[in-house]
């Protein structure tokens, strides 16, 4: 049997939108259930991890520190599909009003940005 | 078709049991058995995609095919409501759906607003949820792009409490 090499990442996903990008709110379940379908499609399952994860950054674009509350997803990926992982993320970066999504792959950690949609 | 016979997903598109198999029926018992007990969202979303993952790979369906099943869209809306009912996620409204139908079939919110006659200052004002739109210039706008408005029931509307009658 062939076994497919996989490494294991995870994101967080804030629970409310980005209150500068957007409105602050709470996700609509359909954000939630995109985001699911996508990566059960793409890799076949996540693990969601209990409770809630804070965090803070400073905002690029305001230089104020903004506080979030995040789901931790993660996902055993493929060691030849990392650019899979890195587009879904850059979606869901519109799908959840985010300017950016914390990446970790095999504790490397990198944030994801939304590809180029105008807003405007 | 009565309710104990279908299940009302939060968009309101209906599934029939009629198009669940025994097995499916069982499975789907355990699914509205464990949601009954209000479980973490979390929790009840690793328990659901497995357990129907594991079924359907079982006969053989693919992930995309396992993804339109029926008990696939239950169980993930079952999950959607505790998400909702735990305050973690909020019940869709039309300006989710304008916003997918943005980010789905237009490049910019612009490219949208030509499509559709709508000013882009109201639509900013909207999406961000500082302003409602009449529904007749929604409908208007709406038909320019081959959209429609519908009336569908409301979220918050209790699901069947009756299960699927399952095989022994």
């Amino acid at each position: 049997m062939v076994r497919t090499s996989v490494v294991e990442s995870s994101f967080l996903i804030p629970v409310h939108r980005d209150a500068n990008l957007s409105d602050g709110w709470l996700h609509s379940s359909e954000a939630w259930e995109w985001l699911d379908d996508r990566l059960f499609e793409l890799f076949g399952g996540r693990t969601l991890a209990p409770g809630l994860h804070q965090g803070f950054y400073r905002d690029p674009d305001t230089g104020e520190k903004v506080t979030d509350t995040s789901y931790k997803y993660t996902v055993a990926l493929p060691r030849s599909r990392p650019k899979q992982l890195r587009t879904l993320l850059s979606e869901a970066c519109e799908v959840f009003a985010q300017k950016s999504i914390y990446l970790s792959v095999a504790g490397q950690v990198e944030f994801i940005e939304a590809r180029g949609h105008e807003s405007g | 078709m009565s309710l104990d016979d279908h299940y009302v997903d939060l968009r309101g598109h209906e599934f029939s049991f009629d198009q669940l198999d025994a097995d499916e029926r069982r499975l789907l018992n355990t699914l509205m058995q464990r949601a009954d007990r209000a479980p973490p969202w979390h929790e009840f979303a690793n328990f659901w995609m497995k357990l129907v993952g594991e079924f359907y790979h079982g006969r053989g369906l693919s992930r995309p095919q396992v993804r339109h099943t029926a008990l696939y869209g239950i169980a993930q809306d079952l999950g959607s409501r505790l998400a909702v009912a735990q305050g973690v996620a909020r019940n869709p409204d039309y300006r989710d759906e304008i916003e997918e139908l943005i980010r789905t079939r237009f490049k910019t919110r612009r490219e949208f607003c030509e499509a559709t006659g709508l000013s882009e200052d109201m639509l900013s004002h909207v999406l961000a949820r500082r302003k409602h739109i009449a529904i007749d210039t929604l409908s208007e706008a709406l038909s320019r792009i081959g959209c429609f408005l519908r009336i569908v029931p409301q979220p918050g509307s209790k699901r069947p409490r009756r299960k699927p009658n399952a095989v022994a």
